[in-house]
């Protein structure tokens, strides 16, 4: 059998091809992330930093850590879902083959091994080319991760060994998983398919997907609506559930293909009825509801991730956004890395001023397991003068010794109420301490506040929220601030002071933020959309690949080659519509869940959708799609129509 | 014509006398329901002699093909029962019909159906290897030197002509020894010198023992056979010894009127 697959395989190598590229990508991208995420795990900060620097450093690698096991994470999932709608593809085009094989005595048995042959000889090729396309593309990611900070300067992953069992592991095993169900389908053609001229009319929905799409929709429905409210940071169940809803949707695309179709047919239909380009364009498409759905499957992934993830990771940024806002009151900011509090309340003008210093605290219960989460030390009376905090329970004026206050959230994820005891570990130092107060749980916030006497006396970044008094305006007092404050504070050097209107501060955070968020995106999503693109015009390439014999037909009918062109065109600008539409709701379905979500902890309604990229998604779709079609169609028309629909195999 | 009809004219019924490899018992086929029904076949019982070569004509829907499909395992039928080899095939399972595929039938069809990717032994092998039969090439390309093509070993399909293609096919029917070849319209794609080649393969296997059931339009295809049996509307309305094509075409239009 495996000879059998592999001259089929040089026989058939175009339709091939496809496949070995998407098994070799993907290996090249998990490879690629998995050595980036291990180098990155384990490599060693170079001695002779300050203590700041080498948290910077710390917390820069932490958070590629967690950056790169999402670009594994989704890597895997896309090159699962990428080779095995490939696969699919590749046995619908050669169902004739199998029939044959049928009825010269195969059993459906050796159908499926053979199929599993296939995918083994695929999969090895792939891997191969995988693992040298990784080289390049570990060097890209970590120029891009190093450009956009994630990594410090000078960077270097390490090669393992072990990955080259990793990537032929990634290679084969997602290659053989990924078509189990094609070689289950191919074992499933009768031998009287063979007699049949065309594949014949395929059903579109089959029990498996069926199955899938169901049940996924159901995980979808539950990690987007009923449990982003149920834990402390949305994203870490909005993402996974927009991956599950977007495994949903394409499943159960068949159905929606006559639907659009239909949907399109009554928009243009008088354009349709005046044109048989139009006409013919509308019938192929209703013709191979499959077909169609595969070629949409990859624009479903394009558009489902690239708009929903970076949707979601907006709409968490607006509610930080209307979070802070409506927290914060105050009238200026000041940041500083030595302690000026004094002088800032010595100031004219100055009511109130609250200090605030961010510390990273590690926290355990007598029940839980310890985590390490953002604190800030701070003065009690002065913070609940210049924040609006509702819902406190105990009192929060007692914070000061061998007490903390608590994230609600965060509180009974530890199972601790007011009263109960923690340990925290700062500086070195584990003190066991008691919950005197719980606040409620919000985006952005710190999870911890601490007394302001536990924050180091030395260098150490730290904030002052002032608000001011009638007498004097908050632009004279910033301006007292510029003036006095550098170089007088405590005399051992600039402390590094700036201060800025509270709410400008606030919009100026959230860009940086946003920025940031970009980044992220990009790392996380850029080279998948990559992968997904090229997944894209595989897609095309393949579906356009049996159609000669259409074409020619076309042809023969009266169509010149350009209106043959154009009607494949017309036909994937209708997938390209499907793909959309359906990535779209895969996207708003998880920007919805996540909008809910984030509304109720922030307590107001909270709006953003990625409009703009939306458009620009839709656009790289159409023209990388319209494109390939035109390219592909062109090629498979320039033999004479004659000789392609006289020659039969 | 009568050149021909007399060049594939039956030299021995010798086969004809022991039981028939293939038969039908009030078989009836009906496809759908209600309005879309069609009865495909209607109470068939037919015989296919034992080392004979049957054709089976009739016009357009006459229900040819599925008898063809029905006798050789690739269709269920409504009612009735079918005996290949004195096999009753009726409720038989997949692994069952596999089997059959394997050692009992083989398939010759209008377009050839051969798997492109594979050379013309390979084709011929394919069988063989499938069946997990020990095969030896020289058993492969014996067969192959038999229907003339001992030269076109390594060729692809493509790279031979219809008739040459029909005749790898033919050898792939035949490598597994089968006790019936059924053979739909063999002779449609080829052209006249091409079929008779094909004709005159058919003749000098069934000479041998071997039984061919064949459907055709063609009258001089069916004058070659033993026997021809008339089809229309799903019965069968009329049977001929060893006629002339002359006899046949005769018979055909008679299906106008």
């Amino acid at each position: 059998m495996l000879r059998m697959a592999w001259s089929t395989f040089l026989d058939r190598w175009p339709v091939f091809i496809g496949a070995i590229i998407t098994v070799a990508v993907g290996v090249a991208l998990v490879q690629a992330s998995l050595l980036t995420l291990i180098s990155a795990v384990s490599s060693t900060i170079p001695p002779g930093l300050s203590e700041i620097e080498e948290t910077a450093i710390r917390d820069g690698l932490t958070n590629a850590a967690g950056l790169l096991g999402m670009v594994v994470g989704i890597s895997v999932l896309v090159a699962f879902f990428i080779v095995g709608s490939t696969f699919s593809f590749t046995v619908a085009q050669r169902a004739r083959d199998f029939a044959l094989l049928r009825l010269v005595g195969a059993s459906p048995r050796q159908v499926g091994r053979l199929l599993l042959g296939e995918a083994l000889l695929l999969g090895s090729l792939g891997t191969i080319l995988g693992v040298l396309l990784g080289i390049p593309v570990i060097r890209f990611e970590v120029w891009m991760l190093t450009r956009m900070e994630f990594l410090p300067a000078g960077f270097s992953p390490d090669w393992h060994l072990w990955i080259l069992a990793v990537s032929a592991g990634t290679g084969t095993v997602v290659a053989v998983i990924a078509s189990l169900g094609a070689s289950h389908r191919a074992s499933r053609v009768r031998p009287l398919e063979a007699l049949r001229d065309a594949g014949g009319a395929d059903k579109a929905m089959s029990l498996s997907r069926w199955v899938i799409g169901l049940i996924a929709l159901a995980g979808a429905g539950v990690l987007l609506v009923v449990t982003p409210t149920r834990v402390g940071d949305p994203l870490e169940v909005v993402i996974p559930g927009l991956i599950v809803l977007i495994i949903a949707l394409s499943a159960l695309t068949p159905l929606v293909v006559p639907l659009i179709g239909g949907l399109i047919g009554l928009v243009l239909g008088p354009l349709l009825r005046q044109s048989p380009i139009y006409e013919l364009a509308h019938a192929n498409l209703r013709d191979g509801v499959r077909r169609s759905a595969s070629t949409a499957a990859p624009i479903v992934i394009l558009v489902g991730l690239v708009v929903g993830f970076s949707g979601v990771v907006n709409v968490v940024n607006a509610g930080i956004q209307e979070e802070t806002i409506r927290i914060l009151d105050g009238d200026l900011i000041v940041t500083a890395t030595k302690p000026v509090g004094e002088h800032l309340a010595a100031l004219d003008g100055v009511r109130t001023v609250s200090e605030e210093v961010p510390l990273r605290v590690w926290i355990e219960s007598a029940d839980t397991e310890g985590d390490t989460v953002n604190g800030i030390a701070i003065n009690p009376i002065a913070y609940l003068q210049t924040h609006r905090l509702s819902g406190i329970i105990g009192d929060l004026t007692g914070l000061q010794g061998e007490t903390v206050a608590l994230d609600q959230f965060f509180a009974s994820g530890l199972h601790v109420q007011v009263g109960g005891m923690v340990d925290v570990r700062l500086d070195g130092a584990t003190r066991d301490m008691q919950v005197i107060a719980t606040f409620p749980h919000t985006l952005s916030r710190p999870k911890v506040l601490l007394p302001i006497a536990l924050a180091p006396a030395g260098d150490h970044q730290r904030r002052y929220i002032i608000q001011t008094d009638e007498t004097e305006t908050a632009a004279s007092v910033a301006e007292q601030i510029t003036n006095t404050i550098p170089g007088r504070s405590a005399g051992s050097g600039p402390s590094n002071v700036s201060v800025s209107a509270l709410d400008d501060w606030v919009l100026r955070e959230i860009d940086i933020q946003g920025e940031v968020n970009l980044k992220i995106t990009i790392a996380v999503l850029g080279l998948v959309t990559v992968y997904i693109v090229i997944a894209m015009i595989n897609a095309v390439v393949i579906s356009a690949a049996p159609r000669r014999a259409d074409f020619a037909i076309a042809r023969l009918t009266g169509l010149s080659r350009w209106q043959v062109v154009w009607m494949a065109f017309w036909e994937s600008l209708t997938v390209v519509t499907i793909g959309v539409i359906v990535g779209a709701l895969a996207a708003g379905g998880a920007i919805a869940g996540v909008t809910a979500a984030v509304s109720e902890i922030v307590g107001t309604r909270v709006m953003a959708t990625p409009w703009a990229l939306f458009g620009a998604v839709t656009v790289v779709a159409v023209v990388v799609v319209g494109l390939t079609s035109v390219l592909t169609t062109l090629a498979a028309t320039r033999q004479p129509a004659v000789e392609v629909s006289g020659a039969r195999e | 014509m009568n050149e021909i009809v007399r060049e594939f004219a039956p030299s021995s019924l010798i086969g004809a006398i022991e039981g028939p490899a293939v038969e039908f018992r009030n078989v009836t086929r009906v496809y759908g329901s209600g309005g879309t029904r069609v009865v495909a076949l209607d109470d068939v019982t037919v015989e296919f002699p034992s080392g004979s070569w049957t054709a089976v004509m009739g016009p357009s829907g006459s229900g040819k093909s599925t008898l063809l499909h029905i006798a050789g395992g690739l269709e269920n039928i409504t009612s009735g029962q079918v005996l290949i080899d004195g096999q009753d095939i009726t409720d038989a399972s997949e692994a069952e019909l596999t089997r059959l595929r394997r050692t009992k039938v083989g398939f010759v069809f209008q377009n050839f159906n051969l798997l492109g990717s594979l050379t013309a032994e390979q084709n011929v092998a394919m069988p063989l290897k499938l069946a997990g039969r020990r095969r030896s090439r020289l058993e492969v390309r014996a067969v192959l030197t038999q229907v003339g093509l001992g030269d076109r070993l390594s060729h692809k399909p493509r790279e031979l002509s219809g008739g040459q293609q029909q005749r790898v096919a033919i050898a792939r029917a035949l490598v597994t020894k089968p006790t019936v070849l059924f053979a739909d319209e063999p002779t449609g794609a080829l052209d006249s010198n091409a079929a008779r080649a094909v004709l005159g393969m058919l003749r000098s296997m069934v000479d041998d023992g071997q039984t061919i059931v064949m459907v055709t339009h063609d009258p001089v295809a069916a004058a070659g056979a033993d026997q021809v049996v008339f089809l229309s509307d799903g019965r069968v309305i009329d049977q001929m010894v060893r006629p002339s094509a002359r006899e046949v075409a005769d018979r055909l239009a008679r299906f106008e009127e």
